[in-house]
């Protein structure tokens, strides 16, 4: 890497666009704070222990929330560890830092992979840098866990390519398993993007298998396929009990109303700019890049068309992609019609990944169109339109409002004191639960029926209880939302206390016999979880295994031909 | 041919049947892979004076070769041998069809060549290379090493924070200790109070630096006289005191030195206030 120049220059443009947030506390956009909120709750239950967190401690007043068996959690958990060794809002900084060089570089990986020419990879990896839907999500969405995800798309991308382009095994496997691992993280990163994200590596993967299977190498194709089938299998850990508790929260209000796929749909025209191009801001608008892309692609084809054939698939991706945010895909998301269509709530998110697959296709058209001329002339013309894009697109979307530190809450005291829930309309509140609490919760403990509490300590998820129950069926009721997952460990006690969900869907500890109990209360794994562990473990192992199979460690017998010293 | 030639002209062969797998063109990229391998065992060939005496033909040499490898302790000699023999005599014009070689096979010979090669390489390495390697190698894993480290060591050393009182919930003590001075610890309005550091682990303390609050843009807030007192379980073993002058929208730290060994806990205690109340920005124990 250090000897490819254009690559350096690329993650020095990276960095560049990511400066604004370091001269910031923090910056405005839809998310607001949230993302801070969300770290410092991961961070606190990581202090206690928690290697993954599900539970929000400190959400709804104390009450609590499910929120990170919902949320995928990759941003928060990187972020949560950095915190570590900086403060919240640097980790959340370093986490999107992390994002732009994985975009930029893993573009120009894609690209140089698929043309062997690093103009035309490094203009491709510039022009996703500078897409105006990957820099305005993080400079006016603020959705952090979308933007981590559509960069980690062409690092997936860029490796499955990989390992179906490379003859020696040993190197194929490493890039299979780290293509896998890139996939896992990317859906660990954004669930929504992360499915559709699936979708697109999944597509490209099954066109590369075929072509190894075409040309006769079955083992390659259904390795690369396997390898497919594992990322969605490590990120069972969190999709299991993802999926599984789903009916238990009100995520049936997101896909209704304003999240109905159908009405945010947007005609063509919306993705370019109404106003001034140099002023215009609207992470929609990204009409300008298809256009340099598509004039490109057609100029490739039409000076050097052997060249630049393969550009066809990476177009039919993206004009699926556009297409689906328009009107004209309404019927595709009628609820009922087609499993999973409603789960995006946003169509226009596809136009992440479309400028991706646009920004591909620009590279291998621009390395077709340009085959012929020389190297000073490429890169010439190469600088020429980066600097075009990066003035035109790029310059008016990177930057956002400061917003100063102190107006955050930055401790899990300060989230406790309102009524945090960090989404638009309570989508993880337990269903059981009539109704938002008001205002914070005054205690642990709200009620206690025949039962005197002498002591109580809590500790983010984990709380440390004394009762004296006066009689048996002695209950005590505690401020805590209930959600599977909670459970009591009796330290001493005449009998084992008992969890169960009182009238306002709170938690209700139980006593069979009069006594004094030293209870610990709370949130473990749940029986989803431990299938979703279960299986991401052993999708684990079957890459371990891919990566061991024909090492020494794992040697493939030798075919009877080659054994017998005269090959086939 | 020295070994070096003959290396450099195997790397040659597997970059361009890489080259051509990646286009698609197996045979040929097979017919290399063949080509490099018998490179690499020429490689392997003994020098002239030596064992390789008698062997004149090629094929003679580089069986001569593969006692060499077997004596230089290559794991599983067979799977090259038979790779060997697989490919021993095609040239890259005469190489067999695809469809003739089984995909196995393919990659059996494949893996033979990336495996032969990472084993030469190895062992015609100089010695000095091989230093260089190394050091290249620490070069990369030791600021990884170190990171690691360090956020390990932050996240066991962070000490546990406790407050006499605090202004409200957005005022917390731990907001002392969070490496940020834009966020800070406030007591109560004209209240003294004091801010507790228990260490996970008995440590040495050199000094204490106390960044002022003030009060965000407010600048209404600020400690005045204040003592450092450090604890070796519960014991008093050093004490200093210092003060700050004025409330002050700029960075305003104090450093106090206190010498001591075993401390179990710092308490900084706000023995009186300038404006509304006093507090902290930062608290750093060195």
């Amino acid at each position: 890497m250090a000897s490819d120049s254009k690559l350096l220059v690329l993650v020095a443009v990276a960095v560049g666009l990511w400066t604004p947030l370091a001269w910031m506390d923090w910056f405005s956009s839809h998310e607001q704070a949230r993302y801070v909120l969300r770290t410092l709750e991961w961070a606190s239950e990581l202090r206690v222990g928690e290697l993954y967190p599900r539970w929000a401690s400190d959400f709804y007043g104390g009450y609590g929330s499910p929120f990170f068996i919902f949320c995928s959690p990759a941003v928060y958990a990187m972020a949560a560890l950095l915190t570590s060794a900086c403060s919240v809002f640097w980790a959340l900084k370093l986490v999107v830092l992390g994002g732009m060089i994985a975009s930029g570089v893993g573009t120009y990986a894609l690209v140089f992979g698929e043309t062997r020419e690093r103009n035309a990879a490094f203009l491709a990896g510039i022009a996703y840098l500078v897409s105006p839907y990957r820099l305005l999500d993080v400079y006016e969405r603020g959705d952090l866990s979308e933007f981590t995800a559509i960069s980690l798309l062409p690092v997936a991308l860029a490796l499955h390519r990989a390992a179906a382009k490379e003859a020696v095994p040993r190197r194929a496997s490493y890039l299979l398993v780290a293509a896998a691992a890139s996939h896992a993280l990317m859906v660990l990163s954004h669930t929504i993007l992360g499915l559709w994200g699936t979708i697109i590596i999944g597509l490209v993967v099954i066109a590369s298998a075929a072509g190894l299977a075409w040309r006769g190498l079955w083992r390659r194709a259904l390795r690369s396929l396997l390898a497919f089938a594992c990322a969605p299998g490590v990120a069972a850990v969190y999709l299991a009990p993802a999926l599984a508790y789903r009916e238990l929260t009100r995520l049936q209000l997101t896909g209704v109303g304003h999240f109905r796929p159908q009405t945010q749909l947007y005609p063509f025209s919306k993705l370019f700019p109404e106003g001034s191009l140099f002023s215009s801001r609207n992470f929609m608008e990204v009409g300008l890049l298809l256009a340099v892309a598509a004039f490109l692609t057609c100029l490739g084809l039409a000076l050097n068309f052997r060249a630049g054939r393969h550009v066809l698939g990476w177009w039919v991706l993206t004009l699926l992609l556009v297409v689906s945010t328009m009107p004209i895909a309404s019927g595709f998301w009628a609820p009922g019609r087609l499993p999973l269509s409603q789960f995006i709530d946003f169509p226009w998110r596809l136009l992440g990944p479309a400028t991706l697959t646009a920004s591909v296709a620009l590279g291998i058209g621009t390395a077709a169109a340009f085959q012929r001329l020389g190297e000073d002339t490429r890169s010439g013309i190469v600088i020429a339109l980066t600097s075009v894009l990066l003035g035109v697109i790029a310059f008016p979307a990177a930057s956002a409002p400061a917003v100063r530190a102190e107006g955050i809450p930055r401790s899990p005291q300060a989230i406790r004191s309102g009524i945090e829930s960090t989404t638009d309309v309570d989508d993880y509140l337990p269903r059981a639960v009539p109704a938002v609490p008001r205002s914070p919760a005054k205690a642990l403990i709200v009620s206690a029926d025949e039962a005197t509490v002498a002591h109580t300590k809590s500790d983010a998820s984990h709380h440390y209880l004394t009762i004296d129950a006066n009689r048996a069926g002695a209950s005590v009721g505690l401020a805590l939302h209930a959600f599977p997952g909670w459970r009591v460990s009796t330290r001493s006690g005449p009998d084992q206390a008992t969890l169960d969900t009182g009238s306002t869907g709170l938690l209700r500890l139980n006593f069979p016999t009069a006594g004094q109990y030293r209870l610990k209360v709370y949130y473990g794994i749940t029986p989803a979880g431990m299938l979703g562990s279960g299986l991401s473990v052993l999708s684990l192992v079957v890459l371990g295994l891919l990566l061991f199979h024909g090492s020494r460690w794992w040697k493939v017998p030798l075919s009877s031909s080659l054994d017998s010293g005269g090959g086939a | 041919m020295s070994a070096k030639e003959s290396l450099a002209r195997a790397e040659l062969a597997i970059e361009s049947g890489r080259a051509l797998f990646r286009e698609g063109i197996l045979t040929e990229c097979h017919a290399y892979m063949a080509l490099a391998l018998r490179a690499l065992l020429d490689a392997w060939v003994p020098a002239h004076d030596a064992a390789a005496d008698g062997a004149t033909t090629p094929h003679e040499q580089r069986e001569q070769a593969l006692l060499t490898l077997a004596r230089s302790k290559y794991r599983d000699m067979p799977r090259l041998t038979a790779a060997y023999h697989a490919v021993a005599g095609e040239a890259p014009r005469e190489a067999r069809p695809a469809k003739a070689l089984r995909e196995r096979d393919f990659d059996c010979i494949l893996r033979e060549v990336d495996r032969l090669h990472q084993f030469t390489l190895r062992a015609l390495a100089p010695a000095e290379a091989r230093r260089r390697f190394r050091i290249r190698l620490a070069l990369v894993i030791a600021p990884i090493a170190l990171v690691i480290a360090m956020i390990l060591m932050a996240q066991r050393t962070r000490p546990r924070v406790t407050a006499s009182t605090s202004y409200a919930d957005l005022y917390a003590p731990e907001l002392a200790v969070d490496f940020l001075e834009a966020t800070e610890w406030l007591l109560p309005d004209g209240t003294e109070g004091w801010i507790d550091l228990a260490f996970r682990a008995p440590r040495s303390v050199r000094s204490v630096t106390l960044v002022n609050c003030h009060n965000g843009t407010f600048v209404d807030r600020s400690s005045g006289k204040v003592r450092v007192t450090a604890f070796a379980n519960d014991k008093s073993v050093a004490s200093v005191e210092g003060e700050f002058s004025e409330i002050s929208s700029e960075r305003a730290a104090l450093d106090l030195p206190l010498v001591a060994k075993d401390v179990t806990r710092v308490r900084v205690e706000v023995l009186s206030t300038l404006g509304r109340g006093g507090g902290f920005a930062e608290v750093e124990v060195h």
